[in-house]
């Protein structure tokens, strides 16, 4: 009977639940929103900017991160890759050796990194293959390099020139030779654009004079969720002589830009919910005032004070659920629709996005966790707000509530 | 067993003692017995209503007891009268104050639902009082849709739900037109008779006063006259 007299007391006032639930229904779904197209943006900018060039997880001998030098190479052993491969999230490992070079032209001389990769590994990896913008992609024995587009304009370079490198090789020797471009790719990040030079591994083992050896093991993942329990599975896995950092530890300034803008998607979310808040205490406010009369009389003919506040309780529950529910069928729909038929760019913006390595349109995050943080921040503003009907009811009187 | 439902002893009531202090009830004494067909009358701050909240333990007096059926409800607590109120005694108000939300048969099935009775007796129950208070055929109307009268009419069918101890009825008239008031008053009277309920009325309307079979009449907070209980029941 409490749930039904809840039920029908919200509909007495029609108009007024009508604007409470409404208030609440629009928060949830401009929430949903905002929070879905925030992360998603967040999520597409990790995920650009992970697998543009570190992926999710590398293995490093111990040290290397702190000290990255050829001093600090690993032993390539199939033991040691079997035993990250079979970790159920991971599904590429491949190993890179790399380097700071002096790459050569002509009159002009640039330093640049020089990675030397499983051309067949790192095309599903990194996606290297659709980066490429001249020339052919790589075989894993090819004799060439690959050359990042802002490095060979700065080399004045073009397809099937010569470059030579130089630097200095595993245990301080001398490494030296020239290499005819075969590809020009080209990266979003102009960081990388302007200073990244790829070749097969076995090259580049050749040209270091560390053969079989490798900088790290780049691994990528299934599930980017679960990063940080398949790092710990692979360190638990392997021997302690290895590190295993992930995505967050070698790119920290991007966990920083996630945090700052999660934060201030928090404050426009907790703006939203103050106002919600502050609509439904007025309802309140005015629910408790108008029925001071009625309250009174349930309690002078039997009704207690802890049943009058289960049904004011639920009323405010009632109110909360309903706008709750109709704004996360709404948004869930709408995020969904938007995941799968993304809004595209065009003109311009189209073209600045994809020249940046990015797909031109406004990515939504569908993780379930958007949806059900609402049904938390609803039911504890609920909760919060039913302490003053809880307050007014346990000082009422029926006999004073009646002669108001 | 004692036939006194009611024994007020010595009751002192006075409202804003600190400041303006107004003595509304002065040293009433009174006893009611079951099956009372009883009128309290008085002119406007005669003290009617306080007796009746007093009575009725929606007050608690300054001084003195209430003693129904033995228990003294001044001394119950809060929670305790609340439960006390809902086992013992019926109350009709002036303005009928139903929910407005619950139909006729929901009115009154609520207060057997707060007294945990179950459905099978409920239904019949509420069946019975609205076909008495002569409503059978308006049983799932909202009060909004009924008139005064009728609206009353359920209000003694809910004061009755619960099988109170008495009914207290404060000016249940005082709304209702002379046709409405007189069949309010006929259902009254024979619940009164067939089911020796007793009913205690505050009122000012000589309709109800004619009709009572015992008047207690309250000046200034004091009983100047009471007829004492008529044991002949009304025609």
């Amino acid at each position: 009977m409490l749930f039904k007299l809840a039920w029908r007391n919200l509909w007495r006032n029609k108009y007024r639940t009508m604007i409470t639930v409404a208030s609440v229904f629009f928060a949830v779904v401009l929430s949903v929103l905002l929070t879905s197209i925030q992360r998603g943006a967040m999520q597409t900018l990790v995920k650009g900017i992970v697998g543009f060039y570190s992926s999710y997880i590398q293995v490093h001998k111990k040290g290397y991160f702190d000290e990255q030098t050829l001093d600090n190479v690993m032993e390539l052993n199939d033991s040691l890759v079997a035993s990250i491969r079979k970790q159920p999230n991971v599904t590429h490992v491949s190993p890179r050796l790399e380097t700071f070079v002096l790459a050569s032209t002509g009159e002009s001389t640039e330093g640049c990194m020089m990675v030397g990769i499983v051309p067949s590994e790192e095309k599903e990896l990194i996606k290297l293959g659709s980066k490429v913008r001249q020339g052919i992609y790589l075989a894993d024995t090819d004799r060439g390099v690959m050359i990042a587009q802002g490095l060979a304009q700065k080399l004045n370079l073009k397809l099937n020139d010569t470059l030579i490198l130089l630097g200095q090789g595993y245990q301080g020797v001398t490494a030296a030779d020239k290499y005819p471009v075969k590809t020009i790719v080209s990266f979003g990040s102009p960081k990388l654009n302007d200073g990244l030079l790829f070749m097969p591994l076995a090259q580049a083992q050749r040209f270091l004079s560390a053969e079989n050896k490798a900088t790290s093991l780049v691994v990528a993942v299934k599930d980017d969720r679960l990063v940080n329990k398949t790092q710990q599975e692979i360190e638990k896995s392997i021997s302690p002589a290895y590190e295993v950092k992930n995505w967050q530890q070698m790119i920290p300034d991007v966990v920083e830009l996630v945090k700052s803008k999660s934060s201030s998607e928090f404050v426009v979310v907790l703006l939203l919910y103050m106002l919600v808040a502050f609509g439904m205490f007025a309802t309140l406010l005015m629910l408790m005032a108008e029925r001071q009369f009625e309250l009174g009389m349930l309690m002078a003919i039997g009704m207690k004070k802890a049943q009058l506040a289960r049904m004011i309780f639920l009323e405010s529950v009632f109110v909360s659920l309903v706008g709750c529910a109709a704004g996360l069928l709404v948004s869930i729909t709408i995020t969904h629709l938007l995941s799968a038929h993304p809004i595209t760019f065009g003109g311009e913006m189209k073209k600045m996005y994809e020249n940046m390595g990015f797909e031109a349109t406004i990515p939504t995050s569908t993780d379930p966790s958007i949806y059900y943080t609402q049904v938390i921040i609803i039911a504890v503003v609920s909760l919060v707000l039913s302490v003053y009907p809880m307050l007014k009811i346990s000082g009422l009187n029926a006999l004073k509530a009646m002669r108001k | 067993m004692s036939n006194i439902v009611i024994d007020a002893i010595n009751l002192n009531k006075t409202y804003n003692p600190d400041t303006i202090p107004v003595k509304a009830i002065d040293g009433v004494s009174l006893q009611m017995q079951r099956g009372e067909f009883a009128a309290l009358v008085g002119p406007s701050g005669s003290g009617k209503t306080t007796l009746l909240n007093l009575l009725g333990g929606l007050d608690k007096p300054d001084s003195g007891s209430i003693l129904i059926n033995g228990t003294d409800i001044t001394k119950l607590s809060e929670n305790r009268l609340v439960d006390y109120r809902l086992h013992n005694i019926g109350f009709i108000f002036q303005a009928y104050n139903l929910v407005p939300v619950l139909t006729a048969r929901e009115n009154v099935e609520f207060i057997m639902l707060l007294q945990n009775i179950g459905k099978a007796e409920r239904e019949q129950r509420v069946a019975n009082l609205l076909n008495q208070v002569g409503l059978g055929d308006k049983m799932n109307v909202r009060p909004s849709q009924l008139s005064g009268g009728q609206q009353q009419r359920v209000a003694v069918a809910r004061a009755l739900a619960s099988k109170p101890q008495f009914i207290l009825a404060d000016e249940p008239t005082a709304n209702l037109d002379s046709h409405s008031a007189s069949n309010l008053l006929d259902i009254m009277a024979m619940l009164n008779k067939e089911e020796n309920m007793t009913f205690i009325f505050s009122t000012h309307d000589q309709r109800v006063i004619e009709r009572a079979r015992r008047v207690i009449t309250l000046v200034d907070g004091k009983v100047t006259s009471d007829t004492g209980l008529v044991k002949t029941q009304p025609a």
